[in-house]
């Protein structure tokens, strides 16, 4: 009998404190890890969406999500938008944000969450962040690509655009650092043209963005990309090994996971068993620890695998 | 013979015990005093545990949070003037663009 009641209380404790995560923070590396839904996508930690001119922001249909309770920042200095809340539960929260798009801004996201358990024993807790630039397009726009790119420190941010075959380009761009335009000599690889590392880009952690027009035989192509330098020390949270036996979805993450969700269904700890998955529906599945690392996978029905992002 | 031996013991335990003297109503109401001193200040320590583990995770968040402040103005004062100086050079050099329609991008 006594053994038994030893056996419940450590299964209790198992299930109501939370594993820590003692890989390095998301937060400390800057590496964002927040579940965004922008423009009609879904994103990993930074989104980059156009808006037309005068268009109301809230077509982006921004979305963040949430885990357990806690609150939500939003910040940003060009958009005028700077917004703390308080949410509840874990959910895919909508951004509110109105009025006529103006001119282009970067906004900034993080999400707290409160596990007052973990906390109250010392446990660090940390945020997931996340980083959304919003281009504003004139009302007759070029051509125009949005990227996003990740890099370590150290490494070398690149980014591959598609300009057209059998032309010759040149690209000029500023930003990042770099304050004057400069003119550069494009390499045309198969129709693909590879942008390169501005020095300054890789040298410290944090965010920036490098605007840029491609000139070619075709009109021209203007870009942006959104550089999050971030920690090389940081690792992203492993992809978890996903099992589908008919209906039955079986999860099972790398020990510092603390939270798995399917959807709306979430479950602690770094295994779990989700029943009724629909094959022929969008889902997302994701891991998450209080290191704020996070991986999610996005289902596609018609290839019938999962697209992750970590 | 081992019997007599756990027989002996346990006489002499039953004697020891005998020799203990009564606590008394002083020793009795001292022993709960003690013991809810005792409870109290694990109580205690446990509060301020939590309320250190709880404020150290506050400070994180608002270190956090400037952190993030900070690094939106700078990006988006950098961004604002990236994108002067590409309109700008857009207007200039305008008549030069490329006519050709551009094919499309072939899908991977």
């Amino acid at each position: 009998m006594k053994h038994i009641w030893l056996l419940l209380v450590l299964a209790l404790a198992c299930v109501t404190i939370p594993k820590i995560d003692y890989f390095m923070p998301s937060s400390e590396a800057g590496y964002p890890s927040a579940e965004l839904s922008a423009c009609g996508q879904l994103w990993h930690g930074a989104a980059i969406c156009p808006i037309p001119e005068g268009t109301d922001f809230s077509s982006l249909a921004l979305a963040v999500q949430t885990y357990g309770n806690g609150t939500l920042t939003i910040d940003s200095d060009g958009c005028a938008v700077h917004a703390d809340l308080t949410y509840s539960e874990s959910k895919r929260l909508p951004i509110p944000l109105s009025g006529p798009a103006k001119k282009s801004c970067l906004i900034s996201l993080s999400v707290y969450p409160r596990i007052e358990n973990a906390e109250s024993e010392g446990t660090k807790v940390h945020s997931f962040r996340g980083q959304v630039a919003v281009k504003v397009l004139p009302a007759k726009p070029n051509e125009w690509r949005g990227l996003v790119s990740r890099v370590a420190t150290g490494q070398t941010p690149t980014a591959k655009l598609w300009v057209g075959k059998d032309t010759e380009a040149k690209m000029v761009r500023t930003g990042c650092g770099v304050k004057e335009l400069s003119d550069e000599a494009l390499v045309v690889t198969d129709g693909f043209a590879t942008i390169n590392a501005i020095p300054s880009m890789s040298k410290d952690v944090g965010v920036c963005l490098v605007e840029g027009v491609i000139r070619s035989r075709y009109p021209d192509l203007m870009f942006t990309v959104l550089v999050i330098t971030y920690d090389s020390g940081f690792s992203p949270l492993p992809i978890p090994e996903v099992l589908l036996d008919g209906g039955t979805l079986t999860v099972k993450a790398d020990a510092p996971v603390s939270q798995i969700g399917l959807d709306a269904s979430f479950s602690g700890g770094n295994e779990a068993t989700f029943h009724n998955f629909d094959r022929n529906k969008n889902s997302v599945l994701r891991i998450v620890s209080l290191g704020g690392r996070s991986a999610l996978g996005e289902w596609q029905p018609k290839e019938g695998n999962w697209r992750w992002m970590n | 013979l081992d019997e007599l031996a756990t027989k002996r013991d346990l006489e002499e335990l039953l004697e020891a015990i005998s020799r203990i003297p009564a606590l008394g109503t002083t020793g009795i109401v001292a022993a709960i005093i003690l013991l809810v001193l005792l409870v109290s200040v694990w109580i205690y320590a446990k509060k301020l545990q939590e309320k250190i583990g709880l404020k150290a995770n506050d400070n994180l968040r608002a270190a956090d949070q400037a952190e993030n402040e900070a690094q939106n103005r700078d990006a988006s004062r950098e961004w604002a003037d990236a994108n002067n100086r590409v309109e700008a050079w857009k207007d200039k050099a305008a008549s030069q663009t490329g006519t050709d329609p551009r094919p499309e991008e072939p899908k991977v």
